[in-house]
């Protein structure tokens, strides 16, 4: 509980779950599950870096991690509008069906 | 108490996060997700982070997942009773997630972390954040208030539906149409006097 490396090992973790779902998904949602457990990694190493190797009234890691929050919210908005474009053009969100420029 | 409530708190994130990796139903990818996102929160809690695990159950949870069920609803076909997500590249996402993971524990485990002794609970950090955003980090969060705006009008502006046939938009344009429109009734009119001329 009072332990740095416990919050670091359970960040990475969660960030090669979501490197594995990257890699290994083929819906596009999936992978963008996995990108915002990528992002959730990020933001617990921040804040356990600024809880365990601050001082008190330095709050500049909870900053940087709201700002990590708002890029995730922009992200899945137009990674949605991208997923859900490509459902109406070619029928299918697998992403190895999707492997032409231009159709 | 508090050594137990964080014991169980990570093992419900490690576990519903590997189900959100290789569940094969989309649907219950989502619900663990929500689960791990929640947990998350209740860590941040533990790192006593109120303002940010406030904020996580409200964007993430409140926002960005019902975003992301919206996704997995509107790209499917309706009348599918399962959603499968399928798996592939197993192997090779296994043994590269896995390197990853051990190079990550092992620096984590031989580093010796720079650890201020001094780690009791300061005063509310919503004053402290406040502070912050509208003094030293004014400019970035101006930057990504744009940001946010243009990620969003763009993203709505992608996935509205097209119009098939624009309004004219200038004179020329509606010129143009106006001319097309007497050619078809000069071609009636022919077609009408023919009729006549054959009646």
């Amino acid at each position: 509980m009072d332990n740095l490396q416990i919050y670091l090992l359970l960040s990475s973790l969660l960030f090669s779950l979501g490197i594995y779902a990257v890699i290994s998904r083929q819906n596009a949602v999936a992978i963008l599950m996995g990108i915002e457990l990528m992002l959730n990694s990020a933001n617990i190493n921040f804040i356990a870096f600024n809880r365990f190797t601050s001082n008190l009234n330095h709050l500049d890691g909870h900053v940087f991690s709201i700002f990590i929050i708002v890029l995730a919210a922009a992200e899945a908005a137009v990674a949605l509008a991208i997923i859900i474009n490509l459902f109406k053009n070619i029928g299918t969100v697998n992403v190895n069906e999707a492997s032409e420029l231009k159709g | 108490m508090g050594e137990l409530l964080f014991l169980g708190l990570i093992i419900v994130i490690v576990c519903s996060a590997f189900w959100v990796v290789i569940s094969p139903n989309l649907v219950h990818s989502a619900t663990s997700l929500l689960i791990t996102l929640f947990g998350v929160a209740g860590l941040y809690v533990f790192l006593y982070a109120d303002f940010l695990a406030a904020t996580q159950i409200v964007i993430y949870v409140g926002g960005i997942l019902v975003l992301i069920i919206f996704g997995v609803m509107l790209t499917n076909k309706i009348d599918k009773p399962v959603i499968v997500a399928n798996s592939s590249n197993k192997i090779i996402g296994l043994f590269i997630s896995g390197f990853i993971f051990s190079m990550l524990s092992i620096i984590v485990l031989q580093t010796p972390w720079n650890i201020n002794p001094d780690s009791s609970q300061g005063p509310s950090t919503v004053e402290l954040i406040g502070h912050l955003i509208l003094g030293k980090y004014l400019l970035p969060f101006e930057l990504i208030s744009i940001l946010l705006l243009a990620a969003l009008t763009g993203s709505a502006m992608l996935a509205r539906k097209k119009i098939d046939d624009p309004l004219p938009i200038s004179d020329d344009l509606s010129k143009e149409k106006k001319i097309d429109n007497d050619i078809t009734k000069e071609n009636l009119d022919n077609k009408e006097k023919e009729g006549d001329t054959n009646g």
